[in-house]
C-alpha cells in the first residue's frame, strides 16, 4: 500500500511524545503499519479493506495503553498483527530494540514468547472438552525451552499472580465462572513471562459485577510486574479507568493521542467528543453527535474519514488530515489543531 | 386498557431429557400500564430475556409458565395458547442482533412490506409506507437503502429497519432486548433516540431489556430489577439508581461505577444453581448484609417508596454514588 496518507514521510504519526505517566523506556515500537484484508473472487481481482492504515504507536514499559474505536475500526486487527496470529502487515516493529517479524509464522519461540495475546470470550478460547490446565501447561512447555523455568514452577507464578490456585487447573472450562476464566486467560498469558500483553476486549463478555474483578487484577499486575499493555475496548468508561494513554481509532487511522485524564477532560477531535457524548462519563465541553452512518464499508473518503458522519466537515475536509502533534496530543483533524 | 402487562410470581419451568428442569424465571412480579416506560434489569442469566419471550408467546417448546398469573393487554391470559394476531401488531419485539433478525435473501423494502402486510397494510401502498417509515427513523436517502440488502448495510442501520419492522404495525406494547447491545456506542445513542421519538408520539408502552444502566435510564421511567430468576426490586429509576433497597440492586450500581484512582467493585461469588426453585433470598450467599434469617425465610415483597423490595434487610438510602444523579 502507498503512503498517500502521509506525505511528510511514511512515520509522521503518533511518535509516543506522550508525556509518560509511565516514562520508562519503550517496549514496543511500531511504526507505519498496514494492513489490507483483500476478500477473495472467483473471477476479477478482490475488494481490498484497509484495515489499517499507516499506524505508528509506542508502548513504554509499566504502561497501559488503551485503543479505543468502534466495530471494524481494526483495533482487533492491530493487536493480532502485533502479536503475530494475523497475516502478514506491512511496516515495521521492534520489541524491547530488537525487529519483530510481521509476516505469519515466521517468528522465533522467543519472539513469540514475548508479545501475548488475550481474547475477548475466556469460554471461546479453552478447550471445552480439556482441563483448563491443559493450556497453560501447553504455553508452560514452550516457555521452558526459551527461557528454562519448569513447568510446575510457571504454572503456579501464573495462576497465583491472577489470584487463583493450582486446583482450578483441574477443572473444564464449564465448572469455572466467567471471572475466573478471564484470570486464567491472562494468567495463561503471564506464563511465558511476556513484554508486551495485548487485551482485547478483556471484559466486554463479562457481566459488569465481575469487570472490576478483572480491571483490578490488570492495574494490580501493572503495578506488581511493571507489565506493559495494550488493552482494547469499545467502552471509552473502561479504557479511560484503566489506561494511562489513550489511542483513539476510527476506519484504521488514529484519529486522536494523549494521555487518558487529558483526553477526557478535553477530547479534540470531533470522533473523540462523540464517544464522551455518548458515554456514561462526563459529557465533554462542546457535546457532539454523529450523523447516521450510511458509509458503503469498502469505499473509504480519500481525506478525513468521518467526514461523512461529521457534523463540522467542511470543504477542506476531504483532503487527506495529518496526525499533528503538539505536547504529548497528536489530532488528525485540521479544525481540532487550535485545540492543541 | 388498563395494565398492558400484569405478572404475578411468574414460575417458568423447562424439561430437559434425563435432566432435572431448570427453573430460569422463579417469581417474577411484573406489571406495566398504558403508556409506562420501564426496564428490566439484571446480569446474563437473571432471566430477562424469557421473561420477554413469555410475552410474546416465544418461549421455547420444552418451556411452560408453571405457576403465577400472567395477562397480556388486559384481557390475554398467557397461561393458555399464545392469542393469534397479538405479536407482531399489539406487541413488538425487538431483539439484540438486528443482523440474524433480518432475512439475509430480501431486501430491506421487501421485508418492511412484509411486515406491513401483517399489519394489514394495502399491497399498492406498502412500498410507499416501508420508505416513509425509514425516513422517519432519520434514514438519509431511504428509498435506495428500502433497495439493498441487510449484507449491504452497516449493522446500526441494520437494526434501524428491524426497528422499523417492529413498529411498522403501531405496537401497543414494544419489547426491546438488549436493542443497542450490538451497536457501537455512538449509534446506540441514536437508536435509543428513535425508541424515545416513536414512545412520545404513540404513547405506546415499553419494556426495555439491559444490562447496561445507562441505557436504562436514558429511556425508562422504572425499572424491575432481576437476579436468578426472581424481580428483587422494582421501583422508580431515579430512587433505584440514587437510592437503592435490595443490597443487589446497590451492588449492581456500585459496580457499574468507574471512578479513577479509586479500586473497582465487583459482586464476589457466582450465581445460584435454577435447578430448583429458591423460596429463600437467591442472593445471600453474595450479599453484605445477609444475616441468619436470610436462609430460612420465605420471601415476600415490602412496599416501598413507589415500588417494592423482595429483601430481609434492605439497604439504607445511600448518598455520593458518582455519576448516578437523578435526572
Amino acid at each position: 500500500m502507498t503512503d498517500h496518507d502521509s506525505p511528510t514521510g511514511p512515520h509522521d504519526e503518533g511518535m509516543g511524545t506522550g508525556p509518560g505517566v509511565a516514562s520508562g523506556p519503550v517496549v514496543l515500537k511500531v511504526r507505519g503499519l498496514s494492513k489490507t484484508y483483500t476478500t477473495k473472487r472467483l473471477i476479477g481481482s478482490g475488494k481490498g479493506y484497509q484495515a489499517l492504515l499507516n499506524m505508528s504507536l509506542d508502548l513504554r514499559a509499566g504502561e497501559i495503553l488503551g485503543v479505543v474505536g468502534e466495530s471494524g475500526c481494526g483495533k482487533s486487527t492491530l493487536g493480532k498483527v502485533i502479536a503475530g496470529v494475523e497475516t502478514t502487515a506491512t511496516g515495521s516493529a521492534e520489541v524491547g530494540g530488537q525487529p519483530l517479524d510481521l509476516a505469519l509464522g515466521t517468528r522465533s519461540r522467543d519472539q513469540r514468547r514475548q508479545v501475548q495475546f488475550v481474547y475477548q470470550s475466556p469460554r471461546g478460547s479453552f478447550n471445552p472438552a480439556r482441563r483448563v490446565g491443559a493450556a497453560l501447561r501447553y504455553n508452560a512447555r514452550l516457555a521452558r525451552e526459551v527461557t528454562g523455568e519448569p513447568v510446575e514452577g510457571s504454572l503456579e507464578r501464573a495462576v497465583t499472580s491472577v489470584g487463583l490456585g493450582m486446583q482450578h487447573l483441574d477443572r473444564y472450562p464449564h465448572e469455572l465462572s466467567g471471572g475466573q476464566l478471564q484470570r486464567l486467560s491472562i494468567g495463561r498469558a503471564l506464563i511465558t513471562r511476556p513484554d508486551i500483553v495485548f487485551l482485547d476486549e478483556p471484559t466486554s463478555s463479562l457481566d459488569v459485577s465481575i469487570r472490576g474483578e478483572i480491571l483490578n487484577l490488570l492495574t494490580g499486575l501493572r503495578g506488581s510486574m511493571g507489565l506493559s499493555m495494550i488493552l482494547v475496548s469499545h467502552d471509552l468508561d473502561v479504557i479511560s479507568y484503566v489506561a494511562d494513554r489513550i489511542l483513539v481509532i476510527y476506519l484504521g487511522q488514529i484519529v486522536e493521542e494523549g494521555t487518558a485524564s487529558d483526553i477526557v477532560a478535553r477530547p479534540a477531535h470531533p470522533y473523540t467528543r462523540a464517544l464522551l457524548t455518548a458515554s456514561s462519563l462526563p459529557d465533554p465541553a462542546e457535546p457532539l453527535e454523529l450523523a447516521v452512518d450510511v458509509r458503503d464499508a469498502s469505499v473509504v473518503p480519500t481525506g478525513c474519514r468521518l467526514a461523512p458522519r461529521c457534523p463540522l466537515a467542511e470543504g477542506r475536509c476531504s483532503e487527506p488530515q495529518h496526525l499533528v502533534a503538539s505536547d504529548g496530543r497528536s489530532v488528525r483533524c485540521w479544525k481540532a489543531e487550535s485545540a492543541l | 386498557m388498563g395494565e398492558v402487562v400484569s405478572l404475578s410470581g411468574a414460575r417458568i419451568r423447562i424439561d430437559r431429557k434425563g435432566l432435572p428442569p431448570l427453573y430460569p424465571v422463579q417469581n417474577v412480579d411484573l406489571s406495566v400500564g398504558a403508556g409506562d416506560r420501564t426496564a428490566l434489569v439484571g446480569e446474563s442469566g437473571c432471566g430477562k430475556s424469557l421473561t420477554a419471550r413469555l410475552l410474546t408467546g416465544l418461549l421455547p417448546r420444552n418451556a411452560v409458565l408453571e405457576k403465577g398469573s400472567a395477562t397480556l393487554l388486559g384481557q390475554f391470559d398467557l397461561r393458555k395458547d399464545f392469542p393469534d394476531g397479538v405479536r407482531g401488531r399489539r406487541v413488538a419485539m425487538i431483539f439484540q442482533d438486528p443482523v440474524s433478525v433480518l432475512d439475509p435473501m430480501a431486501g430491506v423494502g421487501t421485508q418492511i412490506g412484509r411486515a406491513l402486510a401483517a399489519a394489514g397494510v394495502a399491497r399498492a401502498d406498502r412500498s410507499r409506507v416501508a420508505v416513509d417509515l425509514l425516513g422517519s427513523l432519520h434514514i438519509p436517502a431511504p428509498d435506495e437503502v428500502a433497495r439493498k440488502y441487510p449484507h449491504q448495510l452497516s449493522g446500526g442501520m441494520c437494526q434501524r429497519v428491524a426497528i422499523a419492522m417492529a413498529l411498522a404495525p403501531k405496537p401497543d406494547l414494544l419489547i426491546a432486548d438488549e436493542p443497542t447491545t450490538s451497536l457501537d456506542v455512538t449509534t446506540e445513542v441514536q437508536v435509543l433516540d428513535l425508541l424515545e421519538e416513536y414512545l412520545d408520539s404513540s404513547g405506546a408502552s415499553l419494556i426495555l431489556i439491559s444490562h447496561d444502566l445507562n441505557v436504562v435510564k436514558r429511556l425508562a421511567g422504572s425499572v424491575t430489577v432481576m437476579y436468578a430468576g426472581q424481580s428483587v426490586e422494582y421501583g422508580p429509576i431515579t430512587d433505584i439508581l440514587s437510592e437503592p433497597a435490595h443490597p443487589y440492586s446497590r451492588d449492581l450500581v456500585r459496580s457499574s461505577v468507574l471512578n479513577r484512582g479509586e479500586s473497582a467493585y465487583s459482586i464476589a461469588g457466582t450465581l445460584p444453581s435454577i435447578e430448583e426453585v429458591m423460596p429463600t433470598c437467591p442472593y445471600r450467599s453474595r450479599c453484605s448484609e445477609a444475616r441468619s434469617p436470610c436462609s430460612d425465610t420465605v420471601l415476600g415483597q415490602s412496599p416501598s417508596a413507589g415500588g417494592f423490595v423482595r429483601c430481609l434487610f434492605p439497604v439504607k438510602p445511600m448518598h455520593g454514588n458518582g455519576d448516578w444523579k437523578p435526572e
